[in-house]
């Protein structure tokens, strides 16, 4: 998406018109990624807020070299993660290193058919924080293990051991919805 | 047939990437409001902060120096001329008597001991009083003798006679640009004690020593401040602003399904405007402190015993019954065991607390009055004091330990209500109990734990002074 560099010229200088409109065209992008980084949609709405008002009140840092809509989505992420750290500050949560699944769990004979995507995102949304984190991190902004664990502040075994945890719970929750669904056929 | 995706975060890439979902009004809302605060409306704040003690000091200020300075130095020029030329004109002519003793008349009301016969002489025997210097007026000034019984009376009694409405001790040739509200209070003076008589001489001292110094800017009240006895001088702007302190406890119930009830404690400091005597506007900066509980859920695993068993170490067959007798001892079985424990701690909150009231007298007997007052209070977040739980459990393994404690917002408003009961005792201090209701106007958790508004029921107590 591609915004007007009136628009941001505006924001730059305040104005609450041209902020609206720079709001109204990526909000809702903007909110789907929050939600894959909380728990519920409420929480998503909080971090979209947080979020809005860094991108309104840096926007002059903005470089116009780059995707503004990935300077955006930075923003967010990052936001999302400050919300994650802050809300988990006392979260500590050991990994036992021989539940350290070898297998790889993005490859294999099975094929995944499409899933409505609310419902993936409900999944997602039920994720433990810590997998989520990681698994959007990994699999959404391509972040490396060792990335991770320096943006999380755990280990880079325990982000390897969280990722395969979500993908497997992922997997399972969506055989089980294919069974209901062919039950129901 | 639908494609497929060969492994799942191809899945989730292609489903969620672009996934849009339109944010509810309240985000732009949020985000107007947090941008208002942040930028230009800090300015704003920040100039109608100004603007605001900038009235309330010209308020202050301007209306309490309406009776110390609206002689001017020119006027006080005048009255040092005429203690040389008209003064002197005065003493001997027959209108000048007239008017003077007209003008004492009316203090005899106030003053008992003057009569009719009253005129005013000057005693050029008193020492240190050059007639033909401004200074020290003070001195001129209390030189000023009155005489009631047609000789010339002791020097106390003439100042208390002049001195009770001080515009006639300035008298005669400047009396009508003094404003007859320069001392107010001065009606209950009746100069019965020495205590008030020395108050009278330094009034009037003091009175005339602004006019010759405008900018000089005595306080009675300070010059007889610790004078037991002497009565209250009330200038009036007492009446317009008080300051007070308050101490209110506070009850806050959560409004939730569990019926929690949270304690607060505040503390405020507020200034009254009181524009007329049934009605007041109180601006207050306060300090909030609230209890809240911290809810942990500490899952942990420990390796433990889960029961035991018999160890066969050996047997031998009884010969009797031929039947094998063992020989065992008993082992105890360990394992890893799951265990949950919810940790509470105590958590503390300080809120920056900036208020608005507005109240009406409805009753008001001898000292005690009664009032109902409204307002708006709005509540910032400064601090948050969250201890950790304490975890001595050092063979605790995969300890998991997750916050329940809802997260709180950052600032809220208050709506209140309440009556206000004052007890003044004395001029210059009131006692003052309020009961108020207060409306949460948003949570104090923040949205996702679908917190409803709270409403709390709290005591304000405190005291306001009148300076």
């Amino acid at each position: 998406m591609t915004v007007d560099e009136k628009i941001i010229q505006g924001c730059i200088a305040g104005k609450r018109r041209a902020q609206n409109q720079l709001y109204k065209a990526f909000a809702p992008g903007m909110l789907g990624v929050c939600m894959r980084y909380c728990m519920n949609r409420a929480e998503a709405e909080d971090v979209l807020q947080e979020g809005f008002v860094k991108v309104f009140r840096y926007i002059e840092n903005f470089r116009s070299d780059g995707s503004f809509e990935g300077w955006i989505r930075r923003i967010m992420v990052n936001t999302a993660i400050t919300n994650y750290n802050k809300r988990s500050k006392v979260h500590h949560e050991e990994i036992n290193e021989n539940t350290l699944s070898s297998e790889d769990e993005t490859s294999g004979d099975k094929v995944y058919l499409p899933v409505d995507r609310e419902i993936l995102m409900r999944l997602i949304q039920q994720l433990p924080d810590g997998y989520r984190m990681v698994l959007n991190l990994y699999v959404f902004e391509g972040y490396k293990h060792r990335e991770i664990s320096g943006i999380l502040g755990i280990s880079e075994n325990t982000s390897k051991s969280q990722l395969s945890k979500a993908r497997k719970y992922l997997k399972n929750e969506m055989e089980k919805l294919e069974k209901v669904k062919n039950l129901q056929y | 047939m639908e494609q497929g995706f060969n492994n799942i975060d191809d899945l989730l890439r292609n489903s969620l990437d672009d996934y849009q979902v339109r944010p509810s009004a309240k985000v732009w809302k949020g985000v107007s409001r947090s941008l208002f605060f942040s930028g230009m409306g800090k300015i704003i704040m920040l100039i109608s902060g100004v603007v605001v003690l900038s009235v309330a000091a010209y308020l202050y200020w301007g209306y309490s120096n309406v009776g110390e300075t609206s002689g001017s130095s020119v006027e006080a020029t005048e009255i040092g001329r005429t203690q040389n030329e008209d003064m002197v004109s005065s003493e001997t002519g027959i209108e000048g008597q007239k008017q003077i003793v007209g003008k004492e008349k009316g203090v005899n009301h106030e003053n008992a001991g003057l009569s009719e016969n009253d005129n005013i002489t000057k005693d050029k025997n008193l020492p240190g009083k050059p007639n033909n210097e401004l200074g020290p007026r003070t001195e001129d000034v209390s030189s000023v003798e009155i005489s009631t019984t047609g000789k010339t009376g002791e020097v106390n009694d003439v100042i208390l006679a002049t001195a009770a409405p001080a515009p006639a001790i300035a008298n005669v040739t400047v009396q009508k640009n003094i404003p007859q509200k320069v001392y107010p209070g001065l009606p209950r003076l009746s100069g019965e004690s020495p205590m008030e008589r020395m108050a009278i001489k330094t009034l009037d001292a003091n009175y005339l020593f602004r006019q010759y110094n405008p900018i000089a800017n005595i306080n009675e009240r300070t010059l007889f401040n610790g004078l037991q006895g002497f009565p209250e001088i009330d200038y009036g702007r007492a009446k317009l602003f008080s300051y007070g302190v308050y101490v209110s406890p506070e009850v806050i119930f959560m409004n939730d399904e569990a019926k929690t009830r949270k304690l607060q404690l505040n503390f405020d400091a507020v200034m009254n405007y009181k524009p007329n005597e049934g009605f007041y506007l109180q601006g207050g900066l306060g300090i909030g402190v609230s209890q809240d509980d911290g809810r942990y859920n500490v899952d942990y695993e420990q390796y433990d015993s889960v029961g035991y068993y018999y160890e066969v170490n050996s047997y031998t067959i009884d010969p009797a019954t031929g039947k094998p007798v063992f020989k065992t001892s008993i082992e105890n079985v360990y394992d890893t065991v799951a265990y949950n424990k919810l940790s509470l701690t105590g958590n503390r909150y300080t809120y920056l607390r900036m208020s608005g009231f507005m109240g009406y007298r409805v009753h008001y007997a001898k000292s005690f009055s009664v009032f109902v007052k409204g307002g708006l209070t709005y509540s910032i977040l400064i601090n948050s004091y969250e201890p950790n739980p304490e975890l001595t459990n050092g063979d605790a393994l995969n300890l998991k330990i997750t916050k329940e404690t809802a997260q709180r917002i950052n600032d809220t408003w208050q709506a209140s209500v309440g009556v206000g009961f004052n007890y003044r005792l004395s001029n210059s201090i009131t006692l003052t109990g309020e009961p108020m209701f207060n409306y949460y106007l948003r949570p104090v958790y923040e949205r996702r734990y679908n917190a409803k508004n709270p409403y709390s029921l709290g005591l304000k107590l405190g005291l306001l002074l009148k300076f």
